[in-house]
C-alpha cells in the first residue's frame, strides 16, 4: 500500500490498530516507488477495497480534488437539525448516498 | 475613523488591523508554526510583503508552504504541492518542534489570563463545564516548544481573565520559575495580539502588560475589557496604522480564488 501527500496520522493509525480496512484509488499488480511516498507492507493491512472517488469531500492526490464547497456548507447544515438529517439521508444512508460521493 | 487613517491605508477593520499588526511581527526566514484563520492569513501577507523568505509550517505536515491563496483548512492540497517537504503528523511534533526547530507558533484562545496561560478546553468547572469548547489540538505543543509564542484573539472581559477555568497550553504557569520546572524549552508567549493592541510579558514576572495601542484606542479602552488589573508598560507605543501597501496586499489574499485545475 503506498500513498503521499498530506499524510497525517495514516499510516499511525494502521500500526495502531488491529485490524485495519484500506480504501484505494487503485489496486495495481505492482506498485511504482515514488520519493518520500510512505509504504504500508501487505502484512500490516488487513482488507483492502477499491473504491476510486473514496476520499470524498477530501482527496487523493494526483487522483482527485478537494471539494472545499462540500466542508464550506457543512457549517450551516450542522447548526440545524432538518438540514443534519436530510443530509446524513442524502450523503450517507439514502440508497445510491456512497455512490454519489464517490463520484465527486 | 479620522484623518490620521486616511493619510496611511484608508478605511480599514479592527481585523485588518490585528492581522497587519501580526504580520510586522515576523522576520523574513524565520520558521513560523501557523493555523488556520488569522494566524495563517497573518503569515501569507508577511511572505507577501516584507518576509518572501518566511517558511511556514502547518499543522498537517507541509513545511515551507507556499499557498497563493488561504487555504480553507490545513488539509488543503495546495500546502503539500507547495512545500518544500511534507512530512507526518508525528514526524512534525516530535522531530521539528519539539527539537526546537520552529522559531515562532501562532497561538489563538477562547481564553487567556495575565501569564498567558491558554484555555481552549472548558468554561466553568471541567467536570461540569458551562462550555465544552474544541479543545487542544497541537497548541499545547506549540506552546512548550516552539522557541516563542504569539497569541492572537480579540480583547474582551470574558477572554481576558484574572485565571483561565482550564490551562490546555501553558503560557508563564503561575508565574517566575513555571516553565523552567516543568521542563519546557521555549520561551513562551512573548506577544499577545488584540483588536485594541498589543500585550508583552514582563521580563520578570510573566504577568502581561499593555505595550502598544491602535490609533484611537487608548490604554483605559484596553483596561476596561481586561478582566485583570492590566498595568501598562512605562513606555506605551502608538502602533501604526495599516499602509496601503499592506492594505491591498491583504485584500488580495483574502479575495485569493484557487487557481484553476488546481487540486484544491
Amino acid at each position: 500500500m503506498q500513498f503521499w501527500g498530506i499524510t497525517g496520522v495514516q499510516k499511525e493509525a494502521v500500526l495502531a490498530a488491529r485490524r485495519s480496512v484500506v480504501t484505494v484509488e487503485e489496486i495495481v499488480d505492482e506498485l511504482d516507488p515514488r520519493p518520500g511516498a510512505v509504504v504500508l507492507p501487505a502484512w500490516t493491512v488487513s482488507f483492502v477495497a477499491a473504491v476510486p472517488g473514496g476520499a470524498h469531500p477530501s482527496y487523493a492526490l494526483g487522483y482527485s480534488a478537494r471539494d472545499n464547497d462540500f466542508y464550506v456548507a457543512w457549517d450551516a447544515i450542522s447548526r440545524d437539525r432538518e438540514a443534519f438529517t436530510a443530509w446524513l439521508e442524502r450523503e450517507v444512508l439514502g440508497p445510491g448516498a456512497r455512490r454519489a460521493g464517490a463520484a465527486q | 475613523m479620522s484623518d490620521t487613517v486616511s493619510e496611511t491605508g484608508g478605511d480599514y477593520t479592527a481585523d485588518e488591523m490585528m492581522t497587519v499588526t501580526a504580520a510586522r511581527t515576523l522576520r523574513d526566514g524565520m520558521t513560523c508554526f501557523v493555523g488556520i484563520g488569522l494566524p495563517s492569513a497573518a503569515a501569507n501577507l508577511a511572505r507577501a510583503t516584507h518576509a518572501p523568505k518566511l517558511v511556514l509550517v502547518y499543522e498537517s505536515g507541509t513545511i515551507g508552504a507556499k499557498p497563493g491563496w488561504l487555504p480553507l483548512s490545513i488539509g488543503d492540497g495546495v500546502l503539500a504541492q507547495t512545500a518544500d517537504a511534507v512530512v507526518s503528523v508525528p514526524e512534525i511534533f516530535n522531530y521539528w518542534i519539539q527539537a526546537g526547530r520552529i522559531d515562532l507558533g501562532f497561538l489563538g484562545a477562547a481564553q487567556v489570563d495575565k501569564f498567558g496561560n491558554i484555555n481552549t478546553t472548558a468554561i466553568g468547572d471541567y467536570a461540569r463545564p458551562k462550555v465544552r469548547l474544541p479543545g487542544a489540538g497541537g497548541a499545547p505543543e506549540i506552546a512548550a516548544s516552539c522557541r516563542e509564542v504569539t497569541i492572537v484573539l480579540r480583547q474582551s472581559l470574558r477572554a481576558f481573565v484574572e485565571r483561565v477555568d482550564f490551562i490546555t497550553s501553558v503560557g508563564f504557569g503561575d508565574g517566575p520559575g513555571a516553565r523552567q520546572r516543568l521542563g519546557l524549552t521555549g520561551a513562551g508567549p512573548q506577544k499577545i495580539i488584540t483588536d485594541l493592541g498589543v500585550l508583552e510579558p514582563d521580563p520578570r514576572t510573566g504577568e502581561f502588560l499593555l505595550t502598544g495601542v491602535y490609533p484611537e484606542v487608548s490604554a483605559a479602552d484596553v483596561q476596561g475589557r481586561t478582566g485583570w488589573e492590566l498595568r501598562v508598560a512605562p513606555s506605551l507605543a502608538q502602533l501604526p496604522a495599516p499602509d496601503s501597501a499592506e492594505l491591498s496586499a491583504l485584500r488580495r489574499l483574502m479575495s485569493a480564488e484557487p487557481s484553476e485545475g488546481a487540486s484544491r
